[in-house]
């Protein structure tokens, strides 16, 4: 019964999708109120069947429904109900259906929020976001559908891949990306209605904004996540690979950030418009690109899906929306003409330009680096993939000048900035930037970039500082402020700029942690026979024992290690193999000492039978824990920023009185 | 069961799609202007977000006086001819005599 229903609801959702894209615009081109509702109700409907599609997949894989021929791939008996419930984003057709339901619920939330603000771009915004819905609708109704039966139905399923039952985290990452990745569908939306109704001043900027900020943090918290889930589950001691999947998340976040800037550049100075439009543009097809990469198997990835057919389809998906988006984009080239231009090369505007195009730059070199196993295909008929070191030196060094631009950005005037302000801005960050590079090279840090990363990462984390400082101390001035009440009430009259600023603090923190996990890293693998002890930096560490047992979807074999610091006990850390039926190889798992100074990270690379010894790998990465904790910092920037301003809901546009007169302040 | 379910799934589904064609009153499309007024609105709002960030930034002694001169400057002068504009659509939509009505019978 799920398998029938859950096609029938996949289909009369398509159906309904379809209808209501079409509706929407006929409801706006023949002034037809009652068909523009109708097309927002089947917001509704949609959402409301991918709602039920959803439980009706939950349904079958808490039942163990092996019927059902998802539910007989992704769960079995044995597999314990958490990542039984989180199998929907196991595999590929149950990934799908949550990007649907995702999405569904965002162009719910968007037609619900933005309804009333925006009467003349809601029809349109909706037709874009009910036809990117009819797509995946079409994927899971027909060729990806997660409801197809299997006959007869096996006793027991293969259960899900086991680095998706190996950490908690699977819980929250893939949702968050995929919300991050899905987010992305309402701006563009929206930057599509303003190209259809030809309205492109900045009323569709002001919407995309906040939505914008939404896609932009939860793609941030996703691919952070993405890097701790792959530091404790993977088993290798890093957090980022530059794999094609890992890569995939990484563009639209690039580009994102680069529209986050220059949006502020076409409201200040309307500029950028076409450029705008395009970032918009390309970095919505770049999440639909990521979503090809992950499900088409056309690359190599940990990350990746299993191969399948759907790949020409997303190919086909991403070809219409560059098409028509660049397209109507040529087609409205007369309305998106510039009204301002660069007054000075030292500016705010230049700052955001120079940064929009290195965060292109770095784009495109990831972008060319992950398909460069393709065209190298296509060239010379051998894939040769380009690693590491290929990203590593191309995009150090842009990163690095991001970094500069980052803190200058927010300091320097709009227009121009005469010496004074440079001077009164920069002198005391850039001395501590000194300082800060004397302290490291003291510390040990060697080498130009870990160097210049060092003292970057403080001169911007200055910068950050002295703005809030600064910030505090005039609020005191003006209305006798305690500090904490001047801080907060800071926050609240500017949230957008505060909260970027404190996302710029939260990008610091994950550049240090970065640089000083990779510099300062030390590693050794060694062979200890019981009783045993290895060191390593201040570390000592001593096999105890190894010991064994079955569950009831696994088999386990742990190590039981001490870990001294100074002949004192700071730890007993336990690295294990857990052997999967369904797979052939075993999959490590490692244990990981986190403090805010270093984590020790413990994997047991193979055991002797009886036991007697086993061979373990010791890392440490300093300052790991930074990066976790500055891309909450930098959540928490975006919640700052998008959290509504209770002044901007109180008053009404149209009916609002002005409140501000030329010439009095 | 199973068909009983999907018939349900269809009238529910189908019931905010028909629901605006069964409803006696229909809101009015937007007016022409509409948007233009909003659009202007919404610069206004920028615009005067901008004069206070400029004076506060000032305040806080991140600009210098000419920096600040000059900067203010210019947004007074775009906002100058910005309320213009809002004043003179304003006047075409009516809402202008709206307003004065109201603030007469305050």
């Amino acid at each position: 019964m799920i398998s029938t229903l859950g096609r029938f609801t996949m289909v009369l959702a398509l159906g309904i999708a379809l209808y209501g894209a079409i509706v929407s615009i006929l409801g706006v081109r023949r002034r037809k109120p009652a068909l523009i509702e109708s097309g927002r109700g089947a917001v509704f409907a949609v959402f409301g069947l991918a709602t039920f599609a959803v439980l009706l997949m939950e349904a079958a894989l808490v039942g163990r429904d092996f019927s059902i021929q998802y539910v007989a791939r992704n769960a079995s008996l044995g597999t314990p109900l958490l990542y039984t419930v989180i199998a929907l984003w196991g595999a590929l057709e149950g990934s799908i259906l949550l990007w649907i339901w995702i999405l569904a619920l965002m162009s719910l939330l968007a037609v619900v929020i933005e309804g009333r603000r925006n009467r003349e771009a809601i029809p349109y915004a909706t037709a874009v976001l009910l036809s990117i819905s009819a797509f995946f609708l079409f994927l899971a109704a027909f060729p990806a559908n997660p409801f197809a039966a299997i006959f007869p139905p096996p006793a027991d399923g293969r259960g899900p891949n086991p680095l998706l039952q190996n950490h908690p985290l699977m819980a929250i990452h893939p949702p968050c990306l995929y919300a991050g990745y899905v987010g992305w569908s309402v701006p563009y939306a929206f930057a599509m209605a303003a190209l259809m109704t030809g309205r492109l001043g900045e009323e569709w900027i002001r919407t995309v904004r906040r939505w914008s900020i939404v896609a932009w943090g939860f793609l941030t918290v996703g691919v952070i996540l993405g890097g701790w889930w792959s530091y404790e589950v993977l088993g290798w001691g890093g957090y980022w690979a530059w794999d094609p999947v890992e890569n995939a998340s990484l563009l639209p976040w690039l580009t994102g950030t680069a529209f986050l800037h220059s949006i502020m550049i076409q409201e200040r100075r309307k500029m950028l418009k076409v450029w705008n439009l395009a970032l918009i543009i390309t970095t919505f097809a770049l999440t639909i690109f990521g979503t090809f990469l992950t499900r088409s198997g056309i690359l190599s990835s940990v990350h990746a899906f299993s191969e399948s057919t759907i790949g020409p389809m997303f190919l086909a998906f991403i070809g219409v929306i560059l098409l028509v988006s660049f397209g109507l984009l040529v087609y409205r080239s007369d309305g998106l003409k510039a009204e301002g231009d660069l007054d000075s090369l030292v500016s705010r505007e230049t700052a955001f330009l120079m940064n929009n195009l290195l965060l292109l730059g770095f784009a495109f070199a990831v972008f060319l680096g992950t398909l460069f196993p393709l065209i190298s295909e296509a060239v010379r008929g051998v894939k040769v993939s380009v690693g590491e070191p290929f990203f590593n030196k191309v995009n150090v060094p842009i990163g690095l000048v991001l970094i500069f631009l980052m803190a200058i950005g927010p300091l320097i005037a709009w227009r121009r900035a005469s010496l004074d302000s440079l001077r009164r801005n920069f002198s005391l960050p850039l001395l501590l930037a000194f300082l800060g590079t004397g302290v490291s090279s003291i510390l040990g840090v060697r080498g130009l970039y870990p160097l210049l990363a060092f003292s970057l990462a403080m001169f911007a984390a200055a910068t950050v500082i002295q703005e809030f400082a600064r910030g505090v101390r005039a609020r005191r001035q003006i209305s006798g402020e305690g500090y904490l009440t001047a801080l907060s009430n800071l926050t609240k009259r500017s949230r957008r700029r505060y909260g970027g600023l404190i996302v710029h603090l939260g990008v610091v923190l994950v550049v240090i942690g970065i640089t000083a996990s990779t510099v300062f890293r030390l590693e050794k693998e060694v062979s200890l026979k019981r009783g045993e002890s290895m060191h390593l930096g201040r570390y000592q560490v001593r096999f105890d024992d190894l010991t064994a047992w079955q569950e009831a979807h696994r088999f386990v074999v742990q190590g039981t290690f001490t870990v001294l610091n100074a002949n004192r006990q700071v730890a007993e850390m336990r690295p294990a193999k857990r052997f999967y039926p369904s797979e052939q190889q075993p999959i490590g798992t490692v244990d990981v000492r986190s403090t805010p100074r270093e984590d020790l990270y413990l994997i047991l690379s193979s055991f002797t039978q009886d036991g007697a010894s086993a061979t373990l790998k010791v890392l440490i990465r300093p300052l790991v824990m930074w990066i976790w904790i500055g891309g909450a910092v930098m959540a928490l920037g975006a919640l700052v920023a998008i959290w509504p301003d209770r002044r901007v809901l109180v008053a009404e546009p149209v009916k609002e009185r002005v409140a501000w007169q030329p010439g009095r302040s | 069961m199973e068909y009983l379910i999907a018939a349900l799934l269809v009238f529910l589904a189908l019931t905010p799609v028909i629901a605006p064609f069964l409803r006696a009153r229909e809101e009015p499309p937007p007016q022409p202007g509409h948007a233009e007024l909003q659009e202007l609105l919404g610069e206004k709002q920028t615009l005067y977000a901008a004069i206070k960030e400029v004076e506060f930034d000032y305040q806080a002694g991140k600009l210098a006086l000419e920096d600040y001169q000059q900067t203010r400057h210019s947004y007074e002068q775009r906002a100058v001819a910005l309320l213009e504009q809002i004043d003179r659509l304003s006047e075409g939509r009516g809402v202008k005599d709206a307003r004065s009505r109201k603030e007469q019978s305050r």
